[in-house]
């Protein structure tokens, strides 16, 4: 049984992209066959973060569009045999994604994956809505200040009111991830606490990924931050992933840590 | 068995009345458009009778009606009006209510409505009710409910709660939590500007002689 999972947000720049790719490696990781569909169409940055970019020939849209099938725009993951990625277009706009199209393609991948993650793009307009219409699970991405948290709050209203299962009567299932966490931050009053969070979107909490530079470096490297077993935020992700799939995870990173060498220099 | 082609069934609807101050068209316009800013939700095709008490026999009354109209209010009948606007009445298809007083609460009759809202109001949502209103859950920052009745919120209120928003001066606001951006009612408001300091409890909201009272429970 194939599961739609939507990764959303409202807010521009919280981390959706570097969650989609996270999220899905790790799925992969565990044995489960997963593709990450980019549908912030016109930007196309899920390609880089899964450090696929040169591989791109036919996209999302192409597919969409009927203009080439499925097997010619899957890209495989570098890494994993299980991980599959359906890039976006750089040339199209939003408004070529259509709902019968992307129902289409979504069916064509329910019989050959076990989970189908939704990269959405920022707003919440026509490229968001496609993003989360067909989703049965959301994981909500929100970053530790109040207009996040508001954007949030906004796009868990139109996924409760304007996805299919709400138009249907029933409920899309929420998730919140907590990301670019600085526990420092916080407890000097210049970010909400988890708890803040927690209380105003009453939304149960998945994982808190801590502000962290192996995002940096991971992205640029164009390999996924969970292959990074090292790093606090990898670590992180693979504990949210591992509590999504049902394990019982202590929740880590919420406490300020002895500041490592870089965070001195960058300031942390 | 065949059933009559018409049948009549007895009931009652409460029925807002639209009373004027003044019969200067172009002021009542203001008006209405300024209501109509204030709870869009209620001006969407609200059955009223019009009080023409302060109105002249000869006043244009299908303009008032289109105007009416324009904003969303449907006359469907009037109130105090004399034998001379007779004509007007019929060719208009208005109804006569007779002379009546305006203000009879009919909620004291009759039981409310009461429009149950499971789970929470996020921002940028809005609901109404015509009559009472229960809200099972929180409203967000962003979200506005609105009711011609009382408002009951088990959660926390972080948005805007407009109660007896058709001018139902006896209606309260109640929620388990305070932390709203605006109450008001019967058109009486307040603004919360500056966030309060955390966990303001449970309040009740009332208006007496046209101050809105915030009790803490
Ligand atoms: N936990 C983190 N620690 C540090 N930097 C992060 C973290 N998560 C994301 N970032 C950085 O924030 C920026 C935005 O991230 P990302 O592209 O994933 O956001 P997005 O929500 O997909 O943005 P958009 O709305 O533009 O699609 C990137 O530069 C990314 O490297
Ligand atoms: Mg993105």
């Amino acid at each position: 049984m194939a599961k739609v999972i939507v990764i959303t947000s409202g807010k521009g720049g919280v981390g959706k992209t570097t969650t989609s790719a996270a999220v899905a490696t790790a799925l992969a990781l565990r044995g489960h066959r997963t593709v990450v569909i980019d549908f912030d169409v016109g930007l196309r940055n899920l390609d880089l973060v899964m450090g696929c970019e040169r591989r791109v020939v036919y996209d999302f849209v192409n597919v969409v569009q009927q203009e080439a099938n499925l097997k010619q725009a899957l890209i495989k993951d570098k890494k994993l045999d299980n991980l599959f990625i359906l890039p976006a277009s750089q040339t199209r706009d939003k408004d070529a994604l259509t709902i019968d199209g992307v129902e289409r393609v979504l069916n064509e991948l329910k019989e050959t994956f076990d989970y189908i993650v939704c990269d959405s793009p920022a707003g919440i307009e026509h490229g968001a809505h496609m993003a989360l219409y067909f989703a049965e699970e959301a994981i909500v991405v929100t970053n530790p200040e109040v207009s996040s948290v508001r954007d949030s709050d906004r796009i868990i209203g139109i996924l409760q009111s304007k996805s299919r299962i709400a138009e249907q009567g029933g409920t899309v299932k929420e998730h919140l991830l907590l990301t670019r966490y600085n526990p420092e931050r916080v407890a000097r009053g210049e970010m909400l606490s988890v708890t803040d969070v927690e209380e105003i979107l009453a939304v149960p909490l998945l994982g808190v990924i801590p502000e962290s530079e192996a995002v940096l470096k991971a992205s640029n490297q164009g390999v996924p931050v969970v292959h990074d077993s090292d790093s606090d935020a990898g670590q992180a992700y693979e504990d949210a992933v591992a509590r999504y799939l049902g394990e019982d995870r202590p929740h880590r990173f919420l406490e300020r840590q002895k500041k490592g060498f870089l965070q001195r220099v960058f300031g942390g | 068995m065949t059933a009559a082609a018409v049948s009549l069934k007895a009931g009652s609807v409460a029925l807002t009345t639209l009373s004027f101050s003044q019969r200067d068209l172009t002021a009542i316009e203001a008006e209405l458009a300024r209501k109509q800013q204030e709870a869009p939700a209620l001006f969407c095709r609200l059955p009223c009778a019009l009080d023409l008490e302060p109105l002249q026999p000869g006043d244009d009354l299908a303009s008032l009606v289109e105007l009416c109209q324009s904003y969303g209010v449907l006359p469907i009948a009037v109130r105090n009006a004399g034998p001379d606007w007779q004509p007007q009445l019929q060719a208009l298809g208005l109804a006569d209510l007779g002379r009546q007083p305006a203000k009879t609460s009919h909620h004291q009759t009759k039981a409310r409505q009461v429009k149950i809202h499971r789970g929470n109001i996020r921002s940028g949502q809005q609901v109404f009710s015509d009559g009472d209103l229960i809200v099972l859950g929180m409203v967000s920052a962003g979200a506005e409910i609105l009711a011609a009745g009382d408002i009951h919120v088990y959660g926390t209120l972080r948005g805007r709660a407009l109660a007896g928003v058709k001018g139902e001066q006896n209606a309260v606001i109640g929620c388990q939590q305070f932390d709203a951006e605006l109450v008001a009612i019967a058109g009486q408001y307040r603004l919360f500007d500056e966030a309060p300091k955390q966990a303001e409890g449970a309040v009740v909201v009332t208006l007496d002689a046209g101050n809105l009272n915030i009790t803490h429970v």
